[in-house]
């Protein structure tokens, strides 16, 4: 093979499923790269109540209190609350704990799965190369929820069940991209250098090859934990995810649906809020980080 | 080729060499030898095509997939090697070898570096590794080294990342990264092609200040005879695969060339003292590697070839030790009579 054809084919693997996010921002917010600090500034809010939650949040999120359910708005419940009398800011704080753990945790095990699998798999070729692309193949073949879905189906509610779930099917798309990256590199002459100068496979691959995938596939890790937090709400908003009492902004959702009706908006608008709020938090960093790393163009 | 000396860094004796290019063998080395003594710089002088990359890369270890060495011993620092083998203790053994007894410089310093990682870790990421370096040893090695090859200001240099630095000043960080594991032996291939005169001169002069410091053997590849008139003390000459004329002694072949290609080569060399109207070029062009023939591979290009070139293989007709010649129509003694290549002995 040449180097132009394994240009050409990583060309084409490199392309990952089209979940990347793209959000839209004004040419001065592009110039300045704001997107970057203003979605690292959203972000930060939302980890820094995750982690303080306990001291952020006025009432206790779980226990029940009757005599106060379905308050409006006020000062002493910012967010007002729930049917049951709890308290929806600190049900929301401490709701940023339990999806923002599990969506980085998700990252973060198919961001090394995958990295590791790629590099292997692109540098080396032959049967692990197959074996591998097959697996990547049939992960790809069913719609992205529908097999996590399954395999939370299958495994039983819980946030153990949906990390196994993410990993299990969003390796593939680091590994497509980290591939295709490698397969570049293979024949690149550096890597005949560093084989010349006595450097072993395995140090070609951790410390030559590792820092040139590297970049890409972290941007892309940016637009991965959106879609885990998506995932995450989606679950537990069809019960399949973090069970109650414990707070997730899945669950409040649909706990709040029956009660939208009767003019009782916050118990679903204010979960939601906070997931929009994430998600366009983590979208604009995960496009100002491509503009950082300039690898855009 | 005598071989009889131990602590050569380097023989080459016999090498051939077949590629498969889509599913047909093609010799593209036939029976190369060559010897290096300590501390000698040896030119490979060859058209492109005629091997001297490809022998580079098979004495390394490092060929590519579709080629199959069918016949060569090497000995490197006192190791023989039999260069047919293939097998896992085989490439374990050369594995060894590579950079810790022998390393190479490439031709292009802007590709041959890792883009991402900074000069200073690429230039001792290999020794680091070996000889266990703590991260602090490993920087003030690497400094050391950029200093050796000339880099003023190390100190600013060793953190940037190659596209940061001047072609001549990434091919300093090179040939740094060759020297870091003391080598006996340096193979360069073309290292100076893609640099300007200017830088080519300042490399040209860090390689005679390299081999008297680390007293390393230097194996020259180029197709630049001014480079190999100015650096190498002996020169062989490759041409399709083959080796036509070899010299232990430089100034015999410069002086007096036996091999009509030689003659040829330096022929078509410019030089300031010989104006023509025109530089001269050997006809034709050189042989593909589907069209190797029987008999000398140049003599369809040779104005001195008769039938007998074209036939059986060509021996060495030079009868001086230290002298390769293959030709069977050689080119006469120099002018005032002095026997050609008998001075090295």
């Amino acid at each position: 093979m040449t180097a132009t054809d394994a240009a050409a084919i990583a060309r084409t693997a490199i392309t990952p499923p089209s979940r990347k996010s793209r959000v839209w921002a004004p040419a001065w917010m592009r110039r300045h790269n704001l997107q970057l600090w203003i979605g690292a500034g959203m972000l930060g809010l939302m980890v820094l109540a995750a982690i303080f939650a306990p001291l952020i949040a006025p009432h206790d999120p779980t226990t029940p209190d009757a005599a106060h359910a379905l308050l409006p708005v006020s000062a002493d419940h910012l967010f007002g609350t729930d049917n049951l009398g709890r308290d929806i800011f600190s049900r929301v704080v401490y709701g940023a704990r339990s999806d923002l753990t599990i969506a980085i945790v998700a990252v973060v095990a198919p961001f090394v799965i995958g990295l590791a699998f790629g590099i292997v798999s692109g540098y080396f070729g032959g049967w692990f190369d197959s074996i591998m692309m097959r697996l990547a193949d049939i992960v790809t073949a069913f719609p992205f929820f529908i097999l996590v879905i399954a395999l939370v189906f299958l495994m039983g509610n819980g946030a153990l069940s949906i990390f196994i779930a993410i990993t299990c099917v969003s390796w593939v798309a680091y590994a497509r991209l980290v591939r295709g990256e490698a397969m570049v590199l293979r024949n690149k002459e550096f890597v005949a250098a560093c084989q010349a100068s006595g450097i072993s496979t395995i140090g070609i691959l951790v410390r030559h090859f590792v820092p040139n995938v590297v970049s890409q596939a972290i941007v892309y890790a940016m637009s991965d934990i959106v879609m885990n937090v998506g995932v995450i709400v989606t679950l537990s908003y069809l019960g399949l995810g973090i069970t109650p009492p414990t707070p997730d902004w899945g669950s409040m959702m649909a706990g709040g649906q029956q009660f939208l009706a009767g003019g009782f908006y916050g118990m679903t608008l204010f979960p939601a809020g906070a997931v929009i709020w994430t998600s366009l938090a983590l979208s604009f960093l995960g496009d100002g980080l491509t503009h950082q790393l300039r690898i855009d163009r | 080729m005598t071989v009889d000396s131990t602590g050569e860094p380097l023989i080459v004796e016999g090498l051939s060499l077949a590629l498969d290019i889509g599913g047909v063998q093609l010799n593209a080395l036939r029976d190369v030898s060559f010897s290096l003594r300590p501390g000698e710089a040896r030119g490979l002088v060859g058209e492109s095509g005629s091997g001297k990359s490809l022998t580079l890369r098979a004495i390394l270890g490092l060929l590519p997939p579709n080629a199959r060495i069918t016949s060569g011993r090497m000995v490197v620092a006192g190791q023989e090697f039999d260069l047919t083998r293939t097998d896992r203790d085989h490439r374990r053994r050369i594995a060894r070898l590579r950079g810790a007894q022998i390393a190479m410089i490439f031709q292009e310093p802007g590709v041959a570096l890792n883009p991402v990682v900074p000069v200073g870790r690429q230039i001792v990421d290999a020794v680091a590794r070996r000889n266990g370096l703590t991260k602090r040893a490993a920087r003030e090695y690497a400094l050391h080294l950029m200093e050796l090859v000339g880099i003023h200001d190390a100190a600013a240099k060793i953190d940037a990342y190659p596209f940061e630095l001047s072609g001549g000043l990434k091919q300093r960080v090179m040939i740094a990264a060759a020297v870091a594991g003391e080598p006996q032996l340096i193979l360069c291939d073309e290292p100076t092609t893609a640099l300007d005169v200017t830088v080519q001169k300042q490399i040209l002069s860090l390689f005679t200040h390299l081999r008297d410091e680390l007293h390393a053997s230097l194996l020259y590849v180029t197709h630049d005879l001014a480079v190999v008139a100015q650096l190498c003390d002996s020169v062989t000459v490759l041409y399709s695969g083959e080796v036509m004329e070899s010299s232990d002694d430089l100034r015999a072949v410069f002086d007096g060339a036996q091999h009509p290609y030689t003659e040829a080569l330096l022929h078509s060399t410019p030089d300031v003292d010989r104006i023509e109207q025109r530089l001269y070029s050997i006809p034709g062009s050189a042989a593909s590697l589907s069209d190797r023939t029987d008999g000398c591979q140049f003599a369809p290009r040779c104005e001195y070839a008769r039938d007998d070139c074209r036939t059986g293989s060509i021996p060495d007709t030079s009868g001086t030790p230290g002298r390769v010649v293959r030709c069977l129509h050689k080119v006469g003694a120099p002018a005032d009579g002095v026997p050609v290549g008998g001075i090295d002995g």
